[in-house]
């Protein structure tokens, strides 16, 4: 049984075209798949690393994202009384923040696109220890100067430090670029709250990040705003919002990314069917010969399937391989309308396992057929169509 | 009709190949027809917008407001007609999943400058009227199953209500773009009084989004874009201002790098489906091969069987192509249903350019077939040597 399949897969290379069409068809079939999957993974993963377990988001009640949300400076005076507050040399660990989107310009004269710009006091930098500035220093307060997220300066022009850039009818300088493990935030801006507040005629803050002492205290501590008539914010675990965050966002891709595959794979498969139809077609006098010398159908159809698996494995691969050389990587920019998001491609092993078992299927569906009918066809006429 | 009796046999031939064959072509341009699709109607729309109406937002970002006394100062800008305020929602009704898209304007101009939206006159009439009327394009009046006369509960994730919180209640007195010859892909937003909203808003009060111009003279667009930022520059509200196409181009450019990877995927469904009906071809001829060296015998001309099967491999390619393209356009409006636009079609343009690359294509996969069959050696053909 072996022997007969080494021997089907052996005589592969004299049906070469016919065979690279299982090839090429599984292979954009897993390279699509395996990019956007890559793609979909990518994003959840950068937004959902920005999270710290410790913290916890303040917005407006009702607010779906930081740049929609309010938050006076009286509601932040109350926050800062909620129970459960870390306290670092005698101060509470609250960070009030500006959360803007402005927009800039693109590499290579394409025109504008938005981009998160967070402005933060002191304490911001307390609460975000994880933001570390690998270029460059820290903007000084009460100046036009900004530090970049390291994941924009792949997509946008003129941001290196020294380089300046042009919001609210100020130019600010570019004085530093920041990284934070390739989590969200490193698609941001970051300049000083208050000369922000200024420079785009505000008064109140956008949300404000908390770092709880202990978070079995979250509770008590988010009961004690939605108790409070002075307030109408909500109260979110990082954790849990930027998780949320990074679901929706990834199940879009993901969802493109099984419909288009499966769309493609229907037609590889069809494809498939056909060159394993002609496969055994020119094989119908050695098919029969075989039967006529004792071995059974079971053979048959194994040394077909086998076939067929094989080929498709090595489209499987070559899908990935294209997958890997062309976008592992690659920055690209999964944001809205709110701001950029710019995500390193991974191609990872899940993904192509995904792919892979894709790739299989694709290749059993397409030999299953044809397999049988090699398998029922009488050895007599097997051997008087083949000869 | 010898030919066609000929074409017919060849295709009929091996019915599985033939039937698997078209399924491949028609799922590649069902593919073909739904996304190129989707970026050729975001090019549509490009078109559609109009050359004298432009926007004036602010020039950090279109979230952001500007002063709605630059009205004034916009209206006495040479070559002005109309600036019409508007001050974005971003609602929704019920549920945050059925997002609400328009805003609060000036009703009266804004009709005015923007004739792609049409309300019957005593519709018109009651909307002007009516401090908490609201209209809504009829795309979006039929997805949530509005009626005229209907108190529309919408939840507002920019604007609070000073007594309703989140809460604004509006009157739907009129519906925009219900008549048959009306252009839906206008009738998916929802429109009220900026008055209604700017006196019960709780902050941003007498701040708007954008301004609509509408000019005189489309060829003084560029220098009135000039002089409006020019006008607001150095203060603490500098402005931003386009035509509407460059507009809505950053806006959709803000989808990210989408349309690139559309043309990637498209490409690699391409030239996979060449691939495959070029060895099928290849593979149907060399079946044939003593066959055709009998129809050399009897007399055909070797360019006329050349012919004979490009022609056969049009057939194939340009049935699935059909097939494909019509199964794309039953889909497409459901594709961007699920994005909550309504009623939009797939463009004719893209048929025609998917029956041009399914004839391209079938004269690429069969000319190595069709050369190999003009040149073939009778004798050699008819004793089914397989020449490879």
């Amino acid at each position: 049984m072996f022997k007969i399949t080494w021997m089907n897969l052996q005589s592969i290379p004299h049906r070469l075209g016919l065979s690279l069409v299982i090839c090429i068809g599984t292979a954009s079939v897993v390279a699509v798949l395996v990019t956007v999957l890559s793609m979909a993974t990518g994003l959840v993963d950068t937004v959902a690393s920005g999270a710290d377990p410790s913290r916890v988001l303040v917005m407006r009640k009702g607010a779906l994202a930081e740049s929609l949300s309010s938050l006076s400076r009286e509601a932040m005076l109350v926050i800062e009384t909620a129970p459960g507050i870390l306290e670092v040399d005698g101060r509470r660990a609250v960070s009030p923040e500006i959360v803007v989107s402005v927009d800039l310009p693109l590499i290579g004269g394409n025109g504008n696109a938005a981009v998160i710009l967070r402005g933060l006091t002191g304490s911001g930098w307390q609460v975000r220890p994880e933001l570390e500035i690998v270029e460059g220093r820290v903007f000084d307060s009460g100046r036009f100067e900004v530090v970049v997220g390291r994941a924009l300066q792949s997509q946008f022009a003129d941001l290196a430090v020294g380089d300046t850039v042009s919001f609210y009818s100020n130019s600010w300088t570019v004085v530093g670029v920041f990284e934070q493990h390739g989590a969200v935030s490193e698609s941001q801006l970051i300049a000083d709250a208050r000369t922000l507040m200024s420079a785009a005629n505000r008064n109140v803050y956008n949300s404000a990040t908390v770092v709880m002492e202990d978070m079995g205290e979250f509770d008590a501590f988010k009961m004690s705003l939605d108790e409070n008539p002075q307030l109408t914010v909500e109260a979110f675990k990082e954790t849990v919002y930027y998780e949320r965050q990074a679901e929706s966002a990834g199940q879009i891709l993901k969802f493109v990314a099984y419909v288009i595959s499966a769309i493609m794979a229907l037609g590889a498969l069809f494809g498939a069917v056909n060159t394993m139809y002609t496969a055994v077609a020119t094989r119908t006098a050695e098919i029969a010969t075989l039967r006529a010398l004792g071995f059974g159908g079971a053979a048959v159809v194994i040394s077909v399937l086998t076939e067929a698996l094989a080929l498709s494995l090595i489209g499987a691969g070559f899908g990935a391989l294209v997958s890997w050389l062309l976008f592992n990587g690659t920055v690209f920019n999964a944001g809205g309308q709110l701001g950029a998001i710019g995500v390193r491609l991974e191609v990872g092993m899940p993904v192509i396992a995904i792919g892979v078992v894709w790739a299989c299927t694709i290749g059993l569906l397409a030999g299953f057929l044809p397999a049988l009918r090699a398998a029922r066809l009488p050895v007599a006429i097997g051997l008087r169509i083949g000869a | 009709m010898k030919y066609l009796i000929l074409i017919n046999a060849g295709l009929w031939r091996r019915p599985v190949r033939t039937v698997l064959t078209i399924l491949a072509v028609a799922v590649a341009f069902v593919l073909f027809g739904v996304m190129h699709g989707v970026v050729s109607s975001f090019d549509s729309a490009l078109d559609r917008m109009s050359d004298t109406r432009l926007r004036v937002t602010s020039r950090a970002s279109i979230l952001e407001t500007i002063p709605i006394s630059y009205r004034t100062r916009l209206l006495q800008v040479e070559g002005v007609k109309l600036a019409v305020p508007i001050a974005i929602f971003l609602g929704y009704y019920q549920s945050p999943v059925n997002r609400v898209t328009g805003g609060g304007l000036d009703l009266a101009e804004f009709l005015e400058v923007m004739p792609e939206i049409r309300v019957p006159p005593q519709e018109r009439e009651a909307l002007l009227s009516s401090r908490t009327g609201a209209v809504a394009g009829v795309e979006l009046a039929e997805k949530f199953g509005w009626k005229v006369g209907d108190r529309i509960p919408l939840k507002s994730m920019l604007w609070i209500n000073e007594d309703t919180g989140q809460d604004w209640n509006f009157d739907l007195v009129a519906i925009a773009n219900a008549g048959s010859e009306d252009d839906r892909a206008f009738a998916q937003e929802f429109y009220f009084h900026y008055d209604y909203l700017d006196q019960a808003r709780k902050v941003g009060k007498g701040r708007v989004h954008q301004f609509i111009l509408g000019i005189d003279d489309a060829g003084s667009a560029d220098r009135i874009a000039q002089e409006v930022d020019a006008m607001f520059a150095n203060s603490s509200d500098e402005t931003s201002t386009l035509n509407e196409k460059q507009y809505l181009q950053n806006s959709l450019r803000q989808l990210g790098d989408i349309e690139s990877f559309v043309y990637y995927i498209l490409a690699s469904v391409l030239f996979t489906l060449l691939f495959m009906t070029a060895t099928n071809m290849t593979q149907a001829i060399r079946e044939r091969t003593s066959e055709l060296g009998i129809m050399r015998a009897l007399g055909f001309q070797g360019h006329g069987l050349a012919l004979l099967i490009v022609v056969e491999s049009s057939v194939l390619c340009l049935l699935g192509a059909i097939l494909g393209l019509a199964i794309a356009a039953a889909v497409f409006p459901s594709v961007f249903a699920s994005f909550g636009i309504q009623g939009i079609d797939l463009d004719s343009g893209v048929f025609g350019l998917g029956l041009l690359i399914a004839a391209a294509m079938a004269v690429l996969a069969s000319a190595w077939p069709a050369w190999r069959v003009s040149s073939l050696s009778v004798v050699d053909a008819i004793a089914g040597e397989n020449r490879r």
